[in-house]
């Protein structure tokens, strides 16, 4: 077992990046390039031997194994990218044999499985971190500040509505695998979508609703709504149909309205007018957000930081989730409960 | 039939065959096997806990594990002409390697060509130039042709099916008299409009699968009710509770599409040739992405001279075969289909819920029933 305050160490990490899928092909991968310097050697785990060699060889001086398991030993670091329901149970092994996990979101379906992570890297020593990126946003962080501020005063409504035809490249279709999981849109998406309503809040709201289009598979539409204190907030996801991808937080005292996929502009109304606001940092040349939790992870590894994003940061978002889902009723679809109907003129 | 068979659907990532899928598992078959070409195709019949299988028509191996135990082959899926071609003839190969019982082929009305009047499944199919029409005639022939080997075949000639989830004519309806600039096709939208709602189209299915009398056979299928264009048109309009249309003259809408024919070509082309670029400076710059979307919705917006053409014919697919042989009667009129229709496009967001008074995204706080804002 590794102590809790460790030395920078000198040495560069090995890391893992497990799962060789489209997020570790079109993120992972290319993010652990611009940072190759900060790593002594990246190993790629992949169940289809074939697809971890291919990805490995494109990626330069990386190894293959097919099995995590063989090589816990000698990595310090693991990117856990594979499908959902795998998240916890690998990432539980890689913290119990004392390696740093950074874990794709959804980090878990529930509350307890957060729990008990957090809990087994305190005991094991290291950090158990999630790509959470949506917090990281140049927006986002500006409206927590002007929230936090009191800018717009007391938070009365918050409104997301986010969707558009599902076009992920998945390799495996775990996503639609109904044995795997039966949860859809409102788990992946709402891993980030529910993630930066808490951080907005600072804290975890109350499930009024829950509504799905699920009829015992994974939901492709799902709408919630929550209070905070005096804050309804409702959310729509679709994997099915373009949305308008846009927020609007209404204050007692003013409103931000945003568009999601527009990560740097915001528009802030309050009582001296609306103004147009531009979030991105002027001395953030280097690291582009999405790619800040994987500089921070090396930076962790090596002791030298601790993480953007830790676990017990999207409890409250996992919890809510997990709560929503235990809440949920069909929409009503009214064009299936049609059979043959006999029209009487 | 029994719900313990074991049913392989292709193109089930697709307006039918996912409705084929949803209609199957909700009517209580246990073994529903959906075939879909590509994993992002799986959202919608993934909400359904049926197994979701890789089938692309191409690719004969995915066939062969895909028809594995299978009895019954319902074969939707779609493509360029050489897929329909090509990929029937696979499915078919598959279908009496696998010995099934029962494979229905799904063609279209689009055989007949462009003739008008009433057409029954005894007219000759007519090569009408258009690439769908002709793959599906060669599709149907290599039907006929296992057929003799012993592959148990049904062809099915939907007319236009709508309803639920339909794209092309329900979605790109609905958006076109949306934009106001739709309208009544003053003496070119007089033809007929074969409508089929899918529910029906699904019940003729089961028909198909069920009927001693089916096999060897086409049915043309087609719905309750024969509208013109114009009346479907206005009644759709209507069920979106949007303003009284304007009538479009024939001169003015023939012009339009006329001008509209080569701002589409040199679209194409430039998308094509220089898509990368412009997606780019469409990013980058306000101005273009202005223009660009005046462009896009005047060529959506804007009939086709080949759109045109239909609006203006008068076919009618006759069922009576399907009537007798298969006891097959449409139940869903016109006005029940596009009810449903249009309730769906509400609950996809794909259309306003009060005339477009609302803003997009005040309209879209709806939570189901339920309203918090």
């Amino acid at each position: 077992m590794m102590n809790n305050q460790q030395p920078p160490q000198r040495t560069l990490p090995t890391i893992a990046l497990i799962g060789c899928g489209a997020i570790a092909e079109k993120f992972y991968l290319p993010a652990l390039r611009q940072f190759a310097s900060g790593v002594e050697k990246v190993i790629l785990v992949d169940s289809n031997p074939e697809r971890a060699r291919q990805l490995a060889a494109s990626f330069g001086d990386a190894d293959s194994v097919s099995n995590y398991q063989d090589i816990m030993d000698c990595i310090q670091g693991a990117i856990v990218a594979v499908p959902h329901h795998l998240h916890v149970p690998i990432s539980k092994d890689l913290l119990t044999h004392d390696v740093h996990v950074l874990c794709e979101k959804p980090l878990a379906e529930t509350g307890q499985e957060v729990r008990e992570m957090v809990r087994l890297a305190d005991a094991h020593g290291v950090t158990i971190a999630v790509n959470n990126t949506r917090r990281l946003v140049p927006s986002s962080r500006k409206i927590k500040e002007i929230i936090t501020s009191g800018e717009i005063g007391s938070l009365r409504s918050i409104s997301y509505l986010e969707g558009g035809e599902f076009d992920w490249p998945t390799a495996s279709g775990f996503y639609f695998n109904s044995k795997i999981s039966r949860k859809g849109v409102l788990l992946d998406l709402g891993a980030h979508v529910f993630d930066v309503i808490c951080f907005w809040l600072g804290g975890k709201p109350e499930i009024l609703s829950s509504e799905s289009d699920s009829f015992g598979g994974c939901e492709a539409v799902a709408a919630v709504s929550m209070r905070y204190q005096d804050c309804i907030c409702t959310v729509r996801m679709s994997r099915l149909g373009k949305l308008p991808n846009s927020f609007r937080i209404i204050g007692e005292k003013g409103s931000i309205e945003g568009a999601i996929h527009d990560w740097r502009t915001i528009t802030l109304t309050t009582s001296r007018g609306t103004s147009m606001i531009d979030t991105q940092p002027r001395d953030n040349g280097k690291v582009h957000f999405s790619r800040m939790p994987i500089a921070n992870f090396l930076d962790v590894i090596r002791g030298a930081a601790t993480p953007l994003i830790p676990a017990s940061h999207v409890l409250d978002s996992i919890e809510l989730i997990q709560e929503a889902y235990g809440r949920t009723t069909r929409f009503p679809l009214p064009w299936y409960e049609q059979k043959e109907v006999v029209d009487a003129d | 039939m029994r719900t313990d068979t074991r049913i392989l659907v292709t193109g089930a990532g697709g307006f039918i065959g996912g409705w084929i899928v949803e209609a199957l598992y909700l009517d209580g078959f246990k073994y529903v096997r959906a075939g879909i070409r590509r994993w992002s195709s799986a959202a919608r019949i993934g909400r359904f806990p049926v197994e979701i299988v890789l089938c692309d028509i191409m690719n004969p191996k995915q066939i062969d594990d895909a028809m594995q135990g299978v009895d019954v082959v319902i074969h939707c899926a779609m493509g360029s002409s050489d897929v329909i071609r090509k990929g029937t003839e696979n499915m078919l190969d598959g279908a009496l390697k696998h010995h099934v019982k029962r494979f229905i082929h799904f063609s279209t009305v689009d055989v007949y060509g462009t003739v008008e009047g009433p057409i029954d499944e005894k007219h000759p199919l007519v090569h009408s130039g258009k690439a769908y029409g002709e793959a599906k005639i060669e599709a149907e022939n290599l039907c006929w042709s296992f057929y003799k080997r012993g592959v148990p075949v049904v062809v099915l000639r939907p007319s236009i099916v709508y309803g639920p989830y339909a794209k092309l004519w329900i979605g790109k309806f609905a958006e076109r008299l949306q934009s106001g600039r739709w309208g009544l096709f003053k003496g070119v939208g007089e033809g007929t409009c074969n409508l089929v709602y899918i529910r029906d189209l699904v019940n003729a299915t089961y028909r198909a699968l069920e009927s001693n009398n089916a096999v060897g056979q086409a049915f043309n299928v087609n719905g309750a009710d024969l509208i013109t264009w114009n009346e479907y048109f206005s009644r759709l309009n209507d069920a979106l509770g949007l303003p009284q249309l304007r009538e479009i003259g024939q001169r003015k809408s023939t012009v339009r599409s006329v001008l509209m024919k080569p701002t589409k070509v040199a679209a194409h082309f430039v998308l094509d040739k220089f898509g990368g670029v412009i997606t780019m400076m469409y990013q980058r710059y306000d101005f273009l992405r202005t223009i660009a979307k005046r462009i896009e919705k005047s060529m959506k917006t804007t009939p086709s001279g080949d759109e045109l053409g239909m609006y203006g014919r008068k076919p009618s697919y006759r069922i009576e075969k399907a009537r007798t042989l298969l006891g097959y009667e449409p139940a869903f009129r016109v006005d029940q289909g596009i009810e449903m229709s249009v309730r769906w496009l509400r609950h996809e967001s794909l259309v306003s819920h009060n005339n477009g008074t609302e803003s997009s995204h005040t309209l879209q706080m709806r939570v189901g029933s339920r309203r918090y804002e």
